[in-house]
């Protein structure tokens, strides 16, 4: 439906620039940097990235051990998580995310992590012509079950930006995929070199970033511009107002999102903006002029 | 004031304009939510045009070869082979019905996978009599003429010499009720059987019998590779539906597959460690659908970037 009264008005428009050739279309120049910004970006959201401790999978073994979990639950291969954090439940938890379930921002499920291990050792010698050389044997150990917290955030939660990966593009390079055996089987006798076949959840989100939204709350000093082949630009400075969440006005979270910025996080944000104008004068975002 | 480098070459404002026009209606239309009614009909939609999906490798269809079948046949019996059938034996007959693993000397143990099978009772052996049948002229058999010279009207040796060579082996076949997992491999060996006991069969003058020459059984297809077909069952997760700039509505999701048929040997680790990753339970796959206005079909490519906006996703029940 908007999009339909969108074109509406750019009817009239492309009507009054014919008939009167005035660029105005009876909207002051401010509307339509808004119209501009809201068409451009709709759910405009300024995100703060959180340092990689505070946030992401921290669940490994060490010489690239393969951990297994359940096949139900959090970690079906039918499910897709939004995670926040998630590491072994014995580690304490960073300042940030023990902060966030205070806040019931997120949700602690709890998962039980198995260590299954494959090791290689020297078998008998052979001789042959070319030298001797050992056959290889291998060994299956199912160590231990220890639990894992996994912290998730709401799905889509707009307080949060995401890295996504699937299994069709690059969950395997993800910082966690979860695997779980396929067939919950005794492991093969010892001796046999074997691949465990093993499915994952097929969809995996994980937080970089905690956002808030932005609102175009003043446009002042809107003028013409050239360059230097004397195209013409409408340039313009619009003050965004932030809506940060109140623990996102915290030290914790600041410390947590320890990137050098201009202002305070939450600070009003002034911004040079850069649009080019139609012929029935509308405007068309180009450009953040950087300042 | 006109910018002429937001223009197309060769094009008016007016064509521009309409271009423009055309742009701001390619909005996604967005769903109501997954428990709404408009949603739950698309979601059967998508469900029966994945029924669709060719059941073809490039579909969905797993395959895997299988490690440890060779492409030829185990027995060693085919130098100057003219003639290699099983004579008659009991289940290897023309009525055998199943999938050809293979086959091997008596008392050979048979690969992994098929000893898996074996164990599991979805394979089973056949124990038979391979025949190999040589009939040359006499002229060219050696060892068995005085000169080279071929036969001579008036001589009294016989005009043909027949050698019969039997074997005793192993056939693996799987039963009728697998032979679906496995895919047909035309090009590979199947052993011939002839239904009646050689010395039961009548022959001509040259030895040769007069009955209809061995052939495979038609029940049987030799096969090296475990295909397994999978069925669609539900919707996770969805993405807005899309009009693009041709026309044509198009919609991602990834659904969840089953496998058509997860034989029971599908968890043996002899048949993990001889095949790749085809036996998935639980398989998600990423589907993309078009609707050039006569219903939903699935696109040969899958376009998983709708994952990077905001999706639906669809709980279970």
């Amino acid at each position: 439906m908007a999009a339909w009264l969108l074109v509406g008005s750019l009817r009239a428009c492309a009507v009054a620039a014919l008939s009167l050739a005035l660029a105005g279309c009876g909207r002051s120049q401010e509307a339509k940097v808004l119209a501009a910004l809201k068409a451009k970006f709709p759910d405009q959201r300024q995100c703060y990235g959180i340092s990689q401790d505070d946030v992401g999978i921290h669940v490994s073994l060490p010489f690239g051990g393969t951990l297994f979990y359940p096949a139900t639950g959090p970690t079906a291969p039918t499910r897709h998580l939004f995670v926040f954090y998630a590491a072994p439940a014995a580690d304490p938890v960073p300042e940030l995310v023990g902060m966030l379930i205070e806040k019931g921002v997120l949700r602690k499920e709890q998962v039980q992590a198995s260590i299954d291990v494959e090791t290689t050792g020297l078998g008998p010698q052979t001789t042959s012509k070319a030298g001797w050389f050992t056959h290889g044997t291998w060994q299956h150990h199912a160590l231990t079950t220890f639990p894992v917290d996994i912290y998730v955030t709401a799905r889509h939660d707009p307080r949060f930006l995401y890295d996504v990966h699937t299994s069709l593009q690059n969950l395997a390079y993800s910082p966690g995929t979860f695997p779980s055996r396929t067939f919950p089987n005794p492991l093969p006798p010892d001796g046999t070199h074997f691949v465990i076949p093993t499915v994952t959840p097929y969809a995996l989100s994980v937080v970089t970033s905690a956002c808030a939204a932005e609102t175009p709350t003043d446009v002042e000093d809107v003028k013409t511009v050239h360059n230097w082949i004397g195209q013409s630009a409408v340039e313009a400075t619009v003050t965004f107002s932030e809506d940060v969440a109140p623990w996102m006005a915290t030290p914790a979270f600041s410390r947590a999102a320890p990137a050098p910025r201009q202002a305070a996080i939450g600070a009003p944000r002034k911004a040079t903006i850069l649009f080019s104008q139609g012929d029935d004068g509308t405007l068309t975002y180009r450009e953040e002029r950087q300042p | 004031m006109t910018l002429a480098f937001l223009r197309p070459r060769g094009s008016d404002g007016g064509a521009f304009r309409r271009m423009a026009l055309a742009a701001a209606s390619l909005t996604a239309v967005a769903l109501p939510a997954a428990k709404g009614a408009l949603a739950d009909d698309l979601l059967g939609q998508l469900i029966e045009a994945s029924k669709r999906i060719p059941a073809t490798e490039e579909g969905r269809e797993r395959c895997s070869p299988i490690e440890g079948l060779q492409n030829r046949l185990n027995m060693p019996f085919t130098l100057g082979g003219h003639r290699i059938f099983t004579d008659g034996t009991a289940g290897y007959d023309r009525d055998a019905v199943g999938a050809y693993l293979g086959d091997g000397p008596k008392g050979e143990p048979p690969p992994l996978f098929v000893q898996a099978l074996l164990d599991a009772g979805a394979a089973r052996r056949v124990t038979m009599t391979w025949v190999e049948r040589t009939t040359l002229p006499t002229g060219v058999v050696p060892h068995l003429q005085d000169t080279g010279v071929p036969n001579k009207p008036g001589d009294d040796r016989p005009a043909f010499v027949t050698r019969q060579a039997t074997l005793v082996g192993d056939a693996y076949l799987v039963t009728a009720g697998d032979k679906a997992l496995f895919e047909a491999n035309t090009n590979r060996y199947v052993l011939s059987a002839w239904p009646p006991a050689i010395g039961d069969q009548a022959t001509d003058a040259t030895g040769q019998p007069t009955g209809p020459p061995p052939s495979p059984p038609p029940g049987l297809w030799s096969t090296a590779r475990v295909c397994v077909t999978e069925e669609p069952d539900r919707v996770l997760e969805y993405g807005d539906v899309e009009v693009r700039e041709n026309g044509v509505k198009y919609v991602s999701a990834a659904i969840l597959f089953h496998p058509a048929r997860l034989p029971a040997w599908a968890s043996d680790y002899r048949v993990a460690l001889t095949t790749r990753n085809v036996f998935v339970p639980d398989d998600v796959r990423f589907v993309t659908f078009r609707d050039d206005g006569d219903g939903w079909r699935p696109t040969p490519f899958p376009e998983p970037f709708f994952m990077r906006r905001k999706t639906h996703i669809v709980d279970a029940e």
